[in-house]
Protein backbone atom coordinates (compact mmCIF):
# COMPACT_ATOMS: atom_id res chain seq x y z
CA UNK A 1 0.00 0.00 0.00
CA UNK A 2 2.78 2.41 0.97
CA UNK A 3 4.74 1.57 -2.20
CA UNK A 4 1.67 2.18 -4.35
CA UNK A 5 1.07 5.48 -2.61
CA UNK A 6 4.70 6.48 -3.18
CA UNK A 7 4.36 5.79 -6.91
CA UNK A 8 1.09 7.71 -7.19
CA UNK A 9 2.53 10.49 -5.04
CA UNK A 10 5.59 10.88 -7.28
CA UNK A 11 3.65 10.65 -10.56
CA UNK A 12 0.77 12.92 -9.62
CA UNK A 13 1.44 15.11 -6.59
CA UNK A 14 5.16 15.87 -6.97
CA UNK A 15 4.84 16.41 -10.73
CA UNK A 16 1.80 18.66 -10.25
CA UNK A 17 3.61 20.96 -7.84
CA UNK A 18 6.80 20.93 -9.91
CA UNK A 19 4.96 21.87 -13.10
CA UNK A 20 2.89 24.52 -11.35
CA UNK A 21 5.64 25.99 -9.17
CA UNK A 22 5.40 29.32 -10.97
CA UNK A 23 1.62 29.41 -10.59
CA UNK A 24 1.82 28.83 -6.82
CA UNK A 25 4.63 31.31 -6.40
CA UNK A 26 2.61 34.03 -8.12
CA UNK A 27 -0.50 33.06 -6.16
CA UNK A 28 1.51 33.38 -2.97
CA UNK A 29 2.82 36.78 -4.05
CA UNK A 30 -0.71 37.92 -4.90
CA UNK A 31 -2.15 36.77 -1.58
CA UNK A 32 0.70 37.65 0.75
CA UNK A 33 3.26 39.72 -1.16
CA UNK A 34 1.31 42.71 -2.41
CA UNK A 35 0.04 43.72 1.02
CA UNK A 36 2.39 45.27 3.58
CA UNK A 37 3.09 42.93 6.56
CA UNK A 38 1.41 45.05 9.27
CA UNK A 39 -2.01 44.89 7.58
CA UNK A 40 -1.79 41.37 6.18
CA UNK A 41 -3.98 39.88 8.94
CA UNK A 42 -6.68 42.51 8.63
CA UNK A 43 -6.52 42.21 4.82
CA UNK A 44 -7.21 38.49 4.94
CA UNK A 45 -9.82 38.87 7.65
CA UNK A 46 -11.66 41.39 5.45
CA UNK A 47 -11.37 38.98 2.51
CA UNK A 48 -12.73 36.09 4.61
CA UNK A 49 -15.57 38.21 5.98
CA UNK A 50 -16.45 39.20 2.43
CA UNK A 51 -16.61 35.54 1.40
CA UNK A 52 -18.76 34.59 4.39
CA UNK A 53 -21.15 37.54 4.35
CA UNK A 54 -21.63 38.42 0.67
CA UNK A 55 -23.27 35.54 -1.24
CA UNK A 56 -22.19 36.90 -4.65
CA UNK A 57 -18.57 37.09 -3.50
CA UNK A 58 -18.76 33.56 -2.10
CA UNK A 59 -20.17 32.34 -5.42
CA UNK A 60 -17.33 33.98 -7.36
CA UNK A 61 -14.73 32.46 -5.03
CA UNK A 62 -16.42 29.06 -5.35
CA UNK A 63 -16.20 29.33 -9.13
CA UNK A 64 -12.44 29.95 -8.79
CA UNK A 65 -12.10 26.96 -6.42
CA UNK A 66 -14.10 24.86 -8.86
CA UNK A 67 -11.71 25.77 -11.68
CA UNK A 68 -8.73 24.91 -9.49
CA UNK A 69 -10.34 21.55 -8.74
CA UNK A 70 -10.83 20.98 -12.48
CA UNK A 71 -7.18 21.88 -13.03
CA UNK A 72 -6.15 19.14 -10.56
CA UNK A 73 -8.56 16.62 -12.10
CA UNK A 74 -7.49 17.29 -15.68
CA UNK A 75 -3.85 17.06 -14.68
CA UNK A 76 -4.44 13.60 -13.17
CA UNK A 77 -6.54 12.39 -16.12
CA UNK A 78 -3.91 13.54 -18.60
CA UNK A 79 -1.13 11.95 -16.56
CA UNK A 80 -3.00 8.64 -16.55
CA UNK A 81 -3.41 8.89 -20.35
CA UNK A 82 0.30 9.58 -20.76
CA UNK A 83 2.30 6.60 -22.04
CA UNK A 84 4.85 6.87 -19.27
CA UNK A 85 2.13 6.64 -16.62
CA UNK A 86 0.45 3.46 -17.87
CA UNK A 87 1.73 1.68 -14.81
CA UNK A 88 -1.01 3.53 -12.93
CA UNK A 89 -3.48 1.09 -14.48
CA UNK A 90 -1.97 -1.56 -12.17
CA UNK A 91 -4.08 0.28 -9.63
CA UNK A 92 -6.98 -1.91 -10.79
CA UNK A 93 -5.46 -4.82 -8.88
CA UNK A 94 -6.01 -3.05 -5.53
CA UNK A 95 -9.14 -3.45 -3.41
CA UNK A 96 -11.78 -0.75 -4.14
CA UNK A 97 -11.74 0.82 -0.66
CA UNK A 98 -7.95 1.01 -0.67
CA UNK A 99 -8.07 2.63 -4.12
CA UNK A 100 -10.56 5.22 -2.90
CA UNK A 101 -8.43 5.91 0.15
CA UNK A 102 -5.32 6.39 -1.98
CA UNK A 103 -7.16 8.66 -4.39
CA UNK A 104 -8.57 10.67 -1.48
CA UNK A 105 -5.08 11.12 -0.01
CA UNK A 106 -3.72 12.08 -3.41
CA UNK A 107 -6.45 14.61 -4.17
CA UNK A 108 -6.24 15.99 -0.64
CA UNK A 109 -2.59 16.87 -1.31
CA UNK A 110 -3.36 18.44 -4.69
CA UNK A 111 -6.28 20.44 -3.31
CA UNK A 112 -4.43 21.38 -0.12
CA UNK A 113 -3.59 25.03 -1.00
CA UNK A 114 -7.34 25.72 -1.27
CA UNK A 115 -8.27 23.49 1.64
CA UNK A 116 -5.84 25.22 4.02
CA UNK A 117 -7.43 28.59 3.28
CA UNK A 118 -10.93 27.09 3.55
CA UNK A 119 -10.08 25.83 7.05
CA UNK A 120 -9.35 29.44 8.03
CA UNK A 121 -12.65 30.59 6.53
CA UNK A 122 -14.55 27.79 8.31
CA UNK A 123 -12.91 28.76 11.58
CA UNK A 124 -13.95 32.42 11.23
CA UNK A 125 -17.47 31.46 10.09
CA UNK A 126 -17.88 29.06 13.05
CA UNK A 127 -16.69 31.73 15.51
CA UNK A 128 -19.21 34.19 14.08
CA UNK A 129 -21.93 31.54 14.29
CA UNK A 130 -22.59 31.79 10.54
CA UNK A 131 -24.01 28.25 10.18
CA UNK A 132 -25.26 28.68 6.62
CA UNK A 133 -21.78 29.70 5.43
CA UNK A 134 -20.20 26.72 7.26
CA UNK A 135 -22.71 24.27 5.74
CA UNK A 136 -22.37 25.78 2.25
CA UNK A 137 -18.59 25.56 2.40
CA UNK A 138 -18.60 21.99 3.74
CA UNK A 139 -21.07 20.77 1.10
CA UNK A 140 -19.18 22.56 -1.67
CA UNK A 141 -15.74 21.22 -0.76
CA UNK A 142 -17.02 17.70 -0.05
CA UNK A 143 -18.56 17.68 -3.52
CA UNK A 144 -15.23 18.83 -4.97
CA UNK A 145 -13.51 15.82 -3.36
CA UNK A 146 -16.27 13.39 -4.40
CA UNK A 147 -16.19 14.65 -7.98
CA UNK A 148 -12.40 14.28 -8.23
CA UNK A 149 -12.26 10.82 -6.65
CA UNK A 150 -15.16 9.56 -8.78
CA UNK A 151 -13.54 10.76 -12.03
CA UNK A 152 -10.13 9.34 -11.13
CA UNK A 153 -11.65 6.02 -10.06
CA UNK A 154 -13.62 5.78 -13.32
CA UNK A 155 -10.57 6.64 -15.37
CA UNK A 156 -8.38 4.05 -13.69
CA UNK A 157 -10.90 1.24 -13.62
CA UNK A 158 -13.32 1.33 -16.47
CA UNK A 159 -11.80 2.41 -19.70
CA UNK A 160 -8.63 3.30 -21.54
CA UNK A 161 -10.71 5.38 -23.92
CA UNK A 162 -10.55 9.14 -23.93
CA UNK A 163 -14.03 9.55 -22.55
CA UNK A 164 -13.22 12.22 -20.02
CA UNK A 165 -14.39 15.79 -20.26
CA UNK A 166 -10.83 16.82 -21.03
CA UNK A 167 -10.88 14.57 -24.07
CA UNK A 168 -14.27 15.85 -25.18
CA UNK A 169 -13.13 19.45 -24.85
CA UNK A 170 -9.94 18.67 -26.77
CA UNK A 171 -11.97 17.29 -29.65
CA UNK A 172 -14.06 20.46 -29.72
CA UNK A 173 -11.03 22.77 -29.73
CA UNK A 174 -8.92 20.78 -32.22
CA UNK A 175 -10.83 22.13 -35.18
CA UNK A 176 -9.44 21.47 -38.61
CA UNK A 177 -9.01 24.90 -40.18
CA UNK A 178 -5.86 26.07 -41.87
CA UNK A 179 -3.66 27.36 -39.06
CA UNK A 180 -1.27 30.24 -39.54
CA UNK A 181 2.03 30.16 -37.67
CA UNK A 182 1.28 33.56 -36.10
CA UNK A 183 -1.72 32.05 -34.32
CA UNK A 184 -0.04 28.85 -33.14
CA UNK A 185 0.20 30.17 -29.56
CA UNK A 186 -3.45 31.17 -29.61
CA UNK A 187 -4.44 27.67 -30.77
CA UNK A 188 -2.18 26.24 -28.09
CA UNK A 189 -4.01 28.38 -25.51
CA UNK A 190 -7.44 27.12 -26.48
CA UNK A 191 -6.21 23.57 -26.88
CA UNK A 192 -3.98 23.02 -23.85
CA UNK A 193 -4.34 26.03 -21.55
CA UNK A 194 -8.06 26.65 -21.79
CA UNK A 195 -8.85 26.10 -18.12
CA UNK A 196 -5.90 28.09 -16.80
CA UNK A 197 -6.62 30.80 -19.34
CA UNK A 198 -10.27 30.99 -18.26
CA UNK A 199 -9.28 31.30 -14.60
CA UNK A 200 -6.73 33.96 -15.54
CA UNK A 201 -9.35 36.00 -17.39
CA UNK A 202 -11.89 35.64 -14.57
CA UNK A 203 -9.33 36.85 -12.00
CA UNK A 204 -8.14 39.61 -14.32
CA UNK A 205 -11.65 40.92 -15.04
CA UNK A 206 -12.56 40.66 -11.35
CA UNK A 207 -9.59 42.88 -10.50
CA UNK A 208 -10.66 45.36 -13.16
CA UNK A 209 -14.21 45.20 -11.81
CA UNK A 210 -12.99 46.07 -8.32
CA UNK A 211 -11.14 49.17 -9.49
CA UNK A 212 -13.43 50.37 -12.30
CA UNK A 213 -16.92 49.36 -11.14
CA UNK A 214 -16.91 48.84 -7.37
CA UNK A 215 -14.71 51.88 -6.73
CA UNK A 216 -16.07 53.99 -9.55
CA UNK A 217 -16.86 56.93 -7.26
CA UNK A 218 -13.44 56.98 -5.64
CA UNK A 219 -11.48 56.20 -8.81
CA UNK A 220 -7.84 57.26 -8.86
CA UNK A 221 -5.43 56.61 -11.72
CA UNK A 222 -2.71 55.66 -9.20
CA UNK A 223 -4.84 52.81 -7.84
CA UNK A 224 -5.76 51.74 -11.34
CA UNK A 225 -2.07 51.52 -12.31
CA UNK A 226 -1.34 49.21 -9.35
CA UNK A 227 -4.23 46.89 -10.32
CA UNK A 228 -3.38 47.13 -14.00
CA UNK A 229 0.25 46.10 -13.41
CA UNK A 230 -0.96 43.29 -11.15
CA UNK A 231 -3.12 42.02 -14.01
CA UNK A 232 -0.10 42.01 -16.32
CA UNK A 233 1.93 40.27 -13.60
CA UNK A 234 -0.50 37.36 -13.31
CA UNK A 235 -0.15 36.86 -17.08
CA UNK A 236 3.51 35.97 -16.43
CA UNK A 237 2.40 32.34 -15.98
CA UNK A 238 1.00 32.14 -19.46
CA UNK A 239 4.13 33.78 -20.93
CA UNK A 240 6.22 31.09 -19.22
CA UNK A 241 4.00 28.42 -20.74
CA UNK A 242 4.26 29.97 -24.21
CA UNK A 243 8.05 30.15 -24.25
CA UNK A 244 8.23 26.60 -22.86
CA UNK A 245 5.90 25.38 -25.58
CA UNK A 246 7.74 27.15 -28.42
CA UNK A 247 11.15 25.95 -27.26
CA UNK A 248 10.15 22.40 -26.34
CA UNK A 249 7.44 21.35 -28.77
CA UNK A 250 7.91 23.81 -31.58
CA UNK A 251 11.70 24.12 -31.53
CA UNK A 252 11.86 22.79 -35.11
CA UNK A 253 10.57 26.13 -36.44
CA UNK A 254 14.02 27.59 -35.79
CA UNK A 255 15.14 25.63 -38.86
CA UNK A 256 12.64 27.51 -41.01
CA UNK A 257 13.74 30.57 -43.00
CA UNK A 258 11.82 33.03 -40.83
CA UNK A 259 13.33 36.23 -39.51
CA UNK A 260 13.62 37.04 -35.82
CA UNK A 261 10.83 39.60 -36.39
CA UNK A 262 8.53 36.77 -37.44
CA UNK A 263 9.24 35.00 -34.15
CA UNK A 264 8.69 38.24 -32.22
CA UNK A 265 5.37 38.72 -34.01
CA UNK A 266 4.22 35.22 -33.05
CA UNK A 267 4.37 36.39 -29.44
CA UNK A 268 3.16 39.98 -30.03
CA UNK A 269 0.06 38.93 -31.98
CA UNK A 270 -0.85 36.36 -29.33
CA UNK A 271 -0.49 38.93 -26.53
CA UNK A 272 -2.72 41.37 -28.41
CA UNK A 273 -5.34 38.63 -28.73
CA UNK A 274 -5.26 37.38 -25.15
CA UNK A 275 -5.39 40.91 -23.72
CA UNK A 276 -8.40 41.89 -25.82
CA UNK A 277 -10.94 41.00 -23.07
CA UNK A 278 -9.22 43.46 -20.70
CA UNK A 279 -9.13 46.17 -23.38
CA UNK A 280 -12.83 45.73 -24.15
CA UNK A 281 -13.71 45.68 -20.45
CA UNK A 282 -11.77 48.90 -19.78
CA UNK A 283 -13.29 50.57 -22.85
CA UNK A 284 -16.80 49.70 -21.66
CA UNK A 285 -16.45 50.36 -17.94
CA UNK A 286 -13.65 52.90 -17.83
CA UNK A 287 -14.48 55.24 -20.69
CA UNK A 288 -15.70 57.92 -18.27
CA UNK A 289 -12.69 57.49 -16.01
CA UNK A 290 -9.74 57.17 -18.40
CA UNK A 291 -9.28 59.01 -21.73
CA UNK A 292 -9.40 56.74 -24.80
CA UNK A 293 -5.82 57.47 -25.88
CA UNK A 294 -4.61 56.45 -22.40
CA UNK A 295 -6.68 53.25 -22.55
CA UNK A 296 -4.95 52.39 -25.84
CA UNK A 297 -1.56 53.26 -24.34
CA UNK A 298 -2.28 51.00 -21.35
CA UNK A 299 -3.09 48.22 -23.81
CA UNK A 300 0.20 48.86 -25.62
CA UNK A 301 2.05 48.87 -22.31
CA UNK A 302 0.50 45.53 -21.33
CA UNK A 303 1.49 43.90 -24.65
CA UNK A 304 4.97 45.44 -24.36
CA UNK A 305 5.38 44.20 -20.80
CA UNK A 306 4.45 40.64 -21.78
CA UNK A 307 6.99 40.88 -24.61
CA UNK A 308 9.53 42.05 -22.04
CA UNK A 309 8.70 38.99 -19.87
CA UNK A 310 9.24 36.82 -22.97
CA UNK A 311 12.61 38.42 -23.68
CA UNK A 312 13.58 37.97 -20.01
CA UNK A 313 12.83 34.25 -20.28
CA UNK A 314 15.09 33.99 -23.35
CA UNK A 315 17.82 35.98 -21.62
CA UNK A 316 17.59 33.96 -18.40
CA UNK A 317 17.74 30.55 -20.14
CA UNK A 318 14.16 29.81 -19.04
CA UNK A 319 15.10 29.65 -15.36
CA UNK A 320 11.99 30.09 -13.26
CA UNK A 321 13.70 31.59 -10.20
CA UNK A 322 15.52 34.26 -12.21
CA UNK A 323 12.36 34.94 -14.18
CA UNK A 324 10.24 35.50 -11.06
CA UNK A 325 12.86 37.81 -9.53
CA UNK A 326 13.14 39.91 -12.68
CA UNK A 327 9.41 40.23 -13.34
CA UNK A 328 8.83 41.31 -9.74
CA UNK A 329 11.53 43.94 -10.23
CA UNK A 330 9.79 45.00 -13.46
CA UNK A 331 6.48 45.23 -11.54
CA UNK A 332 7.98 47.45 -8.84
CA UNK A 333 9.91 49.71 -11.22
CA UNK A 334 6.89 50.03 -13.54
CA UNK A 335 4.72 51.01 -10.54
CA UNK A 336 7.09 53.87 -9.76
CA UNK A 337 7.67 54.99 -13.37
CA UNK A 338 4.00 54.92 -14.38
CA UNK A 339 3.04 57.16 -11.48
CA UNK A 340 4.76 59.97 -13.42
CA UNK A 341 1.89 59.53 -15.92
CA UNK A 342 4.33 59.71 -18.87
CA UNK A 343 2.60 56.78 -20.50
CA UNK A 344 3.84 57.24 -24.04
CA UNK A 345 7.43 57.63 -22.90
CA UNK A 346 7.13 54.53 -20.73
CA UNK A 347 5.49 52.58 -23.56
CA UNK A 348 8.26 53.53 -26.02
CA UNK A 349 11.10 52.78 -23.60
CA UNK A 350 9.62 49.46 -22.50
CA UNK A 351 8.82 48.31 -26.05
CA UNK A 352 12.30 49.23 -27.29
CA UNK A 353 13.90 47.34 -24.37
CA UNK A 354 11.72 44.29 -24.99
CA UNK A 355 12.42 44.19 -28.73
CA UNK A 356 16.16 44.78 -28.31
CA UNK A 357 16.46 42.08 -25.65
CA UNK A 358 14.43 39.62 -27.70
CA UNK A 359 16.29 40.04 -30.98
CA UNK A 360 19.68 39.78 -29.28
CA UNK A 361 18.77 36.74 -27.19
CA UNK A 362 16.53 34.65 -29.44
CA UNK A 363 19.22 32.81 -31.37
CA UNK A 364 21.45 32.55 -28.28
CA UNK A 365 18.82 30.62 -26.38
CA UNK A 366 19.15 26.96 -25.54
CA UNK A 367 17.08 25.07 -23.01
CA UNK A 368 19.17 24.22 -20.00
CA UNK A 369 20.07 20.54 -19.77
CA UNK A 370 19.52 20.67 -15.99
CA UNK B 1 30.41 21.89 -48.69
CA UNK B 2 30.21 22.39 -44.94
CA UNK B 3 32.82 24.58 -43.31
CA UNK B 4 33.45 25.01 -39.58
CA UNK B 5 35.48 27.97 -38.31
CA UNK B 6 36.43 28.18 -34.62
CA UNK B 7 33.45 26.00 -33.87
CA UNK B 8 32.92 25.36 -30.18
CA UNK B 9 29.90 23.74 -28.62
CA UNK B 10 29.26 22.41 -25.15
CA UNK B 11 26.33 20.72 -23.51
CA UNK B 12 25.57 20.40 -19.83
CA UNK B 13 28.84 22.12 -18.89
CA UNK B 14 30.93 19.74 -21.02
CA UNK B 15 32.79 20.81 -24.17
CA UNK B 16 31.65 18.53 -26.99
CA UNK B 17 33.31 20.21 -29.96
CA UNK B 18 36.39 22.35 -30.35
CA UNK B 19 37.21 22.65 -34.05
CA UNK B 20 39.53 25.33 -35.32
CA UNK B 21 38.89 24.78 -39.02
CA UNK B 22 37.29 21.91 -40.89
CA UNK B 23 35.92 21.66 -44.41
CA UNK B 24 33.69 18.75 -45.41
CA UNK B 25 33.80 18.60 -49.20
CA UNK B 26 32.12 15.26 -49.82
CA UNK B 27 28.39 15.10 -50.39
CA UNK B 28 27.35 12.14 -48.31
CA UNK B 29 28.55 11.80 -44.76
CA UNK B 30 27.72 9.12 -42.27
CA UNK B 31 28.08 10.47 -38.75
CA UNK B 32 29.13 7.81 -36.26
CA UNK B 33 30.13 7.79 -32.62
CA UNK B 34 29.13 6.41 -29.26
CA UNK B 35 26.03 7.63 -27.41
CA UNK B 36 26.48 11.07 -25.87
CA UNK B 37 29.46 12.19 -27.98
CA UNK B 38 27.36 14.96 -29.52
CA UNK B 39 26.07 13.71 -32.89
CA UNK B 40 22.61 15.22 -32.38
CA UNK B 41 24.13 18.40 -30.93
CA UNK B 42 26.28 18.74 -34.05
CA UNK B 43 23.30 18.25 -36.36
CA UNK B 44 21.17 20.70 -34.37
CA UNK B 45 23.98 23.27 -34.46
CA UNK B 46 24.25 23.02 -38.24
CA UNK B 47 20.44 23.22 -38.53
CA UNK B 48 20.48 26.47 -36.54
CA UNK B 49 18.37 25.06 -33.72
CA UNK B 50 20.87 25.68 -30.94
CA UNK B 51 23.55 28.32 -30.33
CA UNK B 52 27.30 27.74 -30.59
CA UNK B 53 30.52 29.72 -30.81
CA UNK B 54 32.21 30.24 -34.17
CA UNK B 55 30.87 29.96 -37.70
CA UNK B 56 29.27 27.32 -39.86
CA UNK B 57 29.01 27.80 -43.62
CA UNK B 58 27.11 25.66 -46.10
CA UNK B 59 28.13 26.33 -49.70
CA UNK B 60 29.67 29.58 -48.44
CA UNK B 61 26.42 30.75 -46.85
CA UNK B 62 27.20 31.82 -43.29
CA UNK B 63 24.62 30.84 -40.64
CA UNK B 64 25.22 34.09 -38.72
CA UNK B 65 25.33 36.54 -41.58
CA UNK B 66 22.55 35.08 -43.75
CA UNK B 67 20.23 33.45 -41.25
CA UNK B 68 17.21 33.10 -43.54
CA UNK B 69 19.11 32.09 -46.67
CA UNK B 70 21.02 29.50 -44.66
CA UNK B 71 17.81 27.97 -43.30
CA UNK B 72 16.33 27.90 -46.78
CA UNK B 73 19.04 25.52 -47.94
CA UNK B 74 19.61 23.42 -44.80
CA UNK B 75 16.87 21.00 -43.76
CA UNK B 76 16.78 18.80 -40.70
CA UNK B 77 14.85 15.77 -39.48
CA UNK B 78 14.91 14.87 -35.80
CA UNK B 79 15.58 11.37 -34.51
CA UNK B 80 12.38 11.23 -32.50
CA UNK B 81 10.09 13.98 -33.74
CA UNK B 82 7.30 15.22 -31.47
CA UNK B 83 4.65 17.57 -32.76
CA UNK B 84 2.05 19.75 -31.01
CA UNK B 85 -1.29 18.06 -30.45
CA UNK B 86 -3.40 20.73 -32.10
CA UNK B 87 -1.53 20.86 -35.42
CA UNK B 88 -2.47 18.48 -38.21
CA UNK B 89 0.04 16.96 -40.59
CA UNK B 90 -1.40 19.28 -43.23
CA UNK B 91 -0.75 22.36 -41.05
CA UNK B 92 2.90 21.42 -40.73
CA UNK B 93 3.16 20.64 -44.41
CA UNK B 94 1.64 24.03 -45.28
CA UNK B 95 4.09 25.82 -42.97
CA UNK B 96 7.13 24.03 -44.40
CA UNK B 97 6.13 24.18 -48.05
CA UNK B 98 5.39 27.91 -47.77
CA UNK B 99 8.55 28.85 -45.89
CA UNK B 100 10.90 26.49 -47.75
CA UNK B 101 9.32 27.47 -51.07
CA UNK B 102 8.30 23.99 -52.19
CA UNK B 103 6.22 23.28 -55.26
CA UNK B 104 2.91 21.45 -54.88
CA UNK B 105 4.21 18.77 -57.24
CA UNK B 106 7.17 18.09 -54.94
CA UNK B 107 4.91 17.85 -51.88
CA UNK B 108 2.59 15.37 -53.63
CA UNK B 109 5.59 13.31 -54.74
CA UNK B 110 7.01 13.12 -51.21
CA UNK B 111 3.63 12.28 -49.69
CA UNK B 112 3.14 9.46 -52.17
CA UNK B 113 6.64 8.22 -51.52
CA UNK B 114 6.02 7.82 -47.80
CA UNK B 115 2.31 7.07 -48.21
CA UNK B 116 1.13 9.45 -45.53
CA UNK B 117 -1.37 11.53 -47.51
CA UNK B 118 -4.23 9.66 -45.84
CA UNK B 119 -3.09 10.76 -42.38
CA UNK B 120 -2.57 14.44 -43.05
CA UNK B 121 -5.88 15.62 -41.59
CA UNK B 122 -5.13 13.91 -38.28
CA UNK B 123 -3.46 15.83 -35.49
CA UNK B 124 0.30 15.25 -35.68
CA UNK B 125 0.50 14.90 -31.89
CA UNK B 126 -1.58 11.72 -32.14
CA UNK B 127 0.67 10.12 -34.77
CA UNK B 128 2.46 6.88 -33.97
CA UNK B 129 6.25 7.18 -33.79
CA UNK B 130 6.53 5.68 -37.28
CA UNK B 131 4.04 8.14 -38.76
CA UNK B 132 5.68 11.10 -37.01
CA UNK B 133 9.01 9.91 -38.39
CA UNK B 134 7.66 9.70 -41.94
CA UNK B 135 6.18 13.19 -41.63
CA UNK B 136 9.49 14.59 -40.35
CA UNK B 137 11.29 13.01 -43.31
CA UNK B 138 8.81 14.48 -45.79
CA UNK B 139 9.39 17.90 -44.18
CA UNK B 140 13.17 17.41 -44.37
CA UNK B 141 13.06 16.86 -48.14
CA UNK B 142 10.78 19.82 -48.83
CA UNK B 143 12.04 22.79 -50.86
CA UNK B 144 15.41 23.01 -52.57
CA UNK B 145 17.87 22.01 -49.85
CA UNK B 146 21.59 22.00 -50.51
CA UNK B 147 22.15 20.03 -47.33
CA UNK B 148 19.83 17.61 -45.52
CA UNK B 149 20.64 16.58 -41.97
CA UNK B 150 19.04 13.30 -40.93
CA UNK B 151 19.31 12.18 -37.32
CA UNK B 152 18.78 8.43 -37.05
CA UNK B 153 16.51 8.40 -40.11
CA UNK B 154 15.95 4.63 -40.21
CA UNK B 155 14.57 4.09 -36.70
CA UNK B 156 10.80 3.58 -36.32
CA UNK B 157 10.39 3.01 -40.08
CA UNK B 158 8.95 -0.11 -41.71
CA UNK B 159 11.01 -1.92 -44.33
CA UNK B 160 9.15 -0.36 -47.24
CA UNK B 161 9.64 3.15 -45.89
CA UNK B 162 13.35 2.45 -45.35
CA UNK B 163 13.66 1.45 -49.00
CA UNK B 164 11.78 4.55 -50.14
CA UNK B 165 14.01 6.73 -48.00
CA UNK B 166 17.12 5.16 -49.50
CA UNK B 167 15.77 5.82 -52.99
CA UNK B 168 14.94 9.39 -52.08
CA UNK B 169 18.45 10.01 -50.73
CA UNK B 170 19.88 8.71 -54.02
CA UNK B 171 17.53 10.87 -56.09
CA UNK B 172 18.30 14.05 -54.14
CA UNK B 173 22.02 13.20 -54.18
CA UNK B 174 21.86 12.99 -57.96
CA UNK B 175 20.19 16.40 -58.04
CA UNK B 176 23.09 17.90 -56.06
CA UNK B 177 21.91 17.76 -52.45
CA UNK B 178 24.45 16.85 -49.76
CA UNK B 179 23.65 14.69 -46.75
CA UNK B 180 24.87 14.36 -43.22
CA UNK B 181 23.29 11.29 -41.70
CA UNK B 182 23.67 10.08 -38.17
CA UNK B 183 22.87 6.42 -37.75
CA UNK B 184 23.76 3.54 -35.51
CA UNK B 185 22.48 1.21 -38.19
CA UNK B 186 24.35 0.29 -41.36
CA UNK B 187 23.95 2.99 -43.94
CA UNK B 188 22.42 1.05 -46.81
CA UNK B 189 22.54 3.45 -49.69
CA UNK B 190 22.58 2.72 -53.40
CA UNK B 191 25.89 1.15 -54.41
CA UNK B 192 26.94 4.02 -56.65
CA UNK B 193 27.00 6.41 -53.69
CA UNK B 194 30.10 6.41 -51.58
CA UNK B 195 29.67 7.71 -48.07
CA UNK B 196 32.41 9.19 -45.97
CA UNK B 197 32.20 8.37 -42.32
CA UNK B 198 32.63 11.10 -39.77
CA UNK B 199 33.51 10.02 -36.29
CA UNK B 200 32.93 12.30 -33.35
CA UNK B 201 35.69 11.70 -30.82
CA UNK B 202 37.43 13.82 -28.18
CA UNK B 203 35.70 17.07 -29.21
CA UNK B 204 36.79 16.59 -32.82
CA UNK B 205 35.32 15.29 -36.05
CA UNK B 206 37.47 12.72 -37.82
CA UNK B 207 36.71 12.04 -41.48
CA UNK B 208 37.45 8.64 -43.01
CA UNK B 209 37.19 8.80 -46.75
CA UNK B 210 35.32 5.96 -48.40
CA UNK B 211 35.20 3.93 -45.25
CA UNK B 212 35.29 0.23 -45.97
CA UNK B 213 33.10 -0.63 -43.03
CA UNK B 214 30.06 1.08 -44.53
CA UNK B 215 27.74 -1.48 -45.98
CA UNK B 216 26.69 -0.50 -49.47
CA UNK B 217 23.93 -1.80 -51.63
CA UNK B 218 20.25 -2.33 -50.93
Amino acid sequence: MRKTFNTVFRLLVVRFYKLNAGFFLLLFVLLFGVVSPPIIMSYHLALINGIIEVPVFMTIVMVIWFFYNLKCIFFCLRTVENDSSYLLFNFQAIDTWKQLLLLLACHFLLYFPIFAYVLLILNVAAQQGNTSAVISLLIFHSSMYIMAIYLHYRKLNFSFKEWALAGQLSRVTRFSIRKNVYFYLFYYTIDSLKLGFLVLKVVSLLLLGVILVMNQNEFQVRNFIIFFLLIILIHAIIVYNYVGFIEKKLSFIKNLPLSVWNYLNIYAITYCLILLPELIYIMINGQNLIPLNNILLFFGISVGQLLLYTAVLYASSFRMKTYVKIILAIYLSSSVLLLSEQYFLFFSFQSATAVLLFITQYYRFELSSK
Amino acid sequence: MIEFKDFKKGFGGELLFDIEHLVLRERLYWLVGANGVGKTTLLKSIAGLIPFAGDILVDEINIRKEKMKFRLVVNYAEAEPVYPEFLSGQDLLNLYSYSKKASSGQVTYLLNKFQIDGFLKKMAGTFSSGMAKKLSLVLAFIGNPKLILLDEPFISLDQQAIEHLQQLISEYFDMGTSFLISSHQDLKINANLMATSLEVKNSEIIARTYAKDIQHGI
